[in-house]
Order: C-alpha cells, then sequence, then structure tokens
C-alpha cells in the first residue's frame, strides 16, 4: 500500500467514524472485545481443570476486562443506539455483577457453584446478542437523526 | 406447523436446556460440590442427540436451508467436545478448550432452538410452477 493510499484509507476511516458516531464504533468494538475476553477467561477455566494452571488467572482476567461492562452501559446511553440494545447493555453489567458474586456465595450454599458456569453462559449469549446488534444498527443506520 | 417440524423445535428446546444442565453439572465438579461422573455421563448422552436425533429429524422436517447447516454444525461441535476432554493427559493444553467449545455448542443449539420457531414454511416445490403456468380459474367457475 503506498503512503498516499494509506493517507486516504485513515482519512475514510476518520470521516465514517465521525458519520457514525465514536460512542456507537466504541461500543460495538467494545462489545466483541468483551465476547473475545470472555471465550479467553472460559480457556483459563479449562487451564485450570485440565493443566492444572493456577486458578488466580481466570480470578485475576475477570477484573482485567471487567471494566468494559459498566463502560458499554454508558457507550449505549448515545444517539442512534436502540432501547433494546441499551437493555441488553445494562443487562450484561447486571449478570457480570453477579458472575463475580456466586463463587464466594457456594460456601452458603453449594449450588451457586453450578450456577457460576451456568450464569457464564448467559454472560457469552448476551454479550454475543448486544455486540451482533449493536454492529448490525451501524450498519442499518449509520447516520442517526440528531 | 407440520408434526415433524414441531417434534423438530421441541427436540432442539429440549437439547438447549439438557446444555444448560450440562454446564451447571460441570460447575458442580469444578467446585467439587459432586464428582466428575455425572457430568461425564450425562455428555456421552447428551453428545449424541444432535447425531442421532436432531440431525435426521431435521432433513424430514422441511426447515431452511440455513437450519440444516446449524444443525450440522451443532452436530460436529457436539461431537468434538468429548473428544477434547480426551486430549486431557496428552495435551492439556487442547483439552482446555473443552469448555470454550462448549460455548459454541450452546450458542449453535440456541440458535437451532430459535430457528425452528422462526423458519418460514418452505413452499411445496410445484406450487409456483403450477401457479405460473395454469393461471387459477377465475372465481365465477368455481363450484
Amino acid at each position: 500500500m503506498t503512503p498516499g493510499r494509506g493517507g486516504a484509507d485513515h482519512r475514510s476511516v476518520a470521516l465514517a467514524v465521525r458519520e457514525v458516531g465514536l460512542a456507537r464504533v466504541l461500543l460495538a468494538v467494545g462489545a466483541w472485545l468483551f465476547v473475545v475476553c470472555v471465550l479467553i477467561q472460559i480457556f483459563l477455566v479449562g487451564l485450570d481443570i485440565f493443566a492444572k494452571v493456577d486458578a488466580s488467572f481466570h480470578r485475576d482476567f475477570a477484573y482485567t476486562f471487567g471494566w468494559l461492562a459498566p463502560a458499554l452501559v454508558l457507550l449505549s446511553r448515545t444517539r442512534g443506539v436502540s432501547r433494546r440494545t441499551q437493555s441488553l447493555a445494562l443487562v450484561l453489567l447486571l449478570l457480570f455483577a453477579i458472575q463475580t458474586v456466586l463463587p464466594s456465595l457456594r460456601q452458603y450454599l453449594p449450588v451457586f457453584g453450578g450456577l457460576h458456569t451456568v450464569n457464564a453462559l448467559a454472560v457469552f449469549g448476551v454479550g454475543a446478542t448486544l455486540a451482533r446488534r449493536a454492529t448490525a444498527e451501524i450498519r442499518e443506520n449509520p447516520a442517526p437523526a440528531p | 406447523m407440520s408434526g415433524e417440524r414441531r417434534a423438530f423445535a421441541v427436540l432442539a428446546w429440549v437439547f438447549l436446556g439438557g446444555v444448560i444442565l450440562q454446564v451447571f453439572l460441570a460447575g458442580l465438579g469444578a467446585f467439587k460440590v459432586t464428582d466428575w461422573t455425572t457430568h461425564a455421563g450425562f455428555g456421552w448422552l447428551l453428545g449424541s442427540v444432535p447425531l442421532f436425533v436432531l440431525l435426521p429429524v431435521s432433513l424430514v422436517a422441511g426447515l431452511s436451508t440455513r437450519t440444516r447447516w446449524l444443525t450440522l454444525a451443532l452436530v460436529v461441535a457436539a461431537a468434538i467436545q468429548p473428544e477434547l476432554a480426551r486430549a486431557r493427559t496428552d495435551s492439556p493444553v487442547i483439552a482446555a478448550l473443552h469448555p470454550v467449545n462448549a460455548m459454541l455448542v450452546f450458542w449453535l443449539a440456541w440458535l437451532v432452538a430459535r430457528a425452528s420457531l422462526r423458519d418460514p414454511s418452505r413452499p411445496a416445490t410445484t406450487a409456483p410452477v403450477t401457479s405460473r403456468t395454469q393461471p387459477a380459474p377465475p372465481s365465477d367457475s368455481t363450484p
């Protein structure tokens, strides 16, 4: 790629981001990043169970990417984002908060340990749905009404 | 909705419920509430459902091509799942993909279950040809 062409590409990307709105682009990118982090997090559980890797990696990584959940809620409160997508971001934050508490609750009721993995399915499912919806809304309605 | 379509929808949703139950059993195993035998035993039963039940029914239920491909993908993902767990002695890192693939199985099961209700009915293959070549008789000719 020539430097001139690259410059044109950067300008077109910048123009597209301005048209769509930076917050909406960040919402879609952030939601996909969240889904990838959830999959890495689940892989770390697998390493803990099958390869006897320290479980602290799994625990610490949750706090590393966990800030994305409240950030997605804030990003969803922008013009052009549908009410349903905003609700999904809020549900994701709620599920993620529950997820961090469930392991410590198992000392009161062991069944909460099992619910930690089931809730992980919900976190993954809602995260993936949010990412798909945020991307689809940008495609369908690139320039939201003022 | 035909009987086959209804059967497929019921089976797809029951399978999704089974996947959630299986993940719950994995959680109980991981937190040492129960041992892994329940999860492993139920896994063998559940893993055979897409291949021996869902796929054959999907072929006769008149589903869309997309839903049949999704069912086939579910068969493959479910078939890989126990093999990943079995790799734990030789290659634990590959075995660590067992829970990641579980997410894929869950996602595909969800898509198949949803599609089983939303899939448009496939039109009979002869109907459009007949209507194009032989226009419907005028209403006054019908008895």
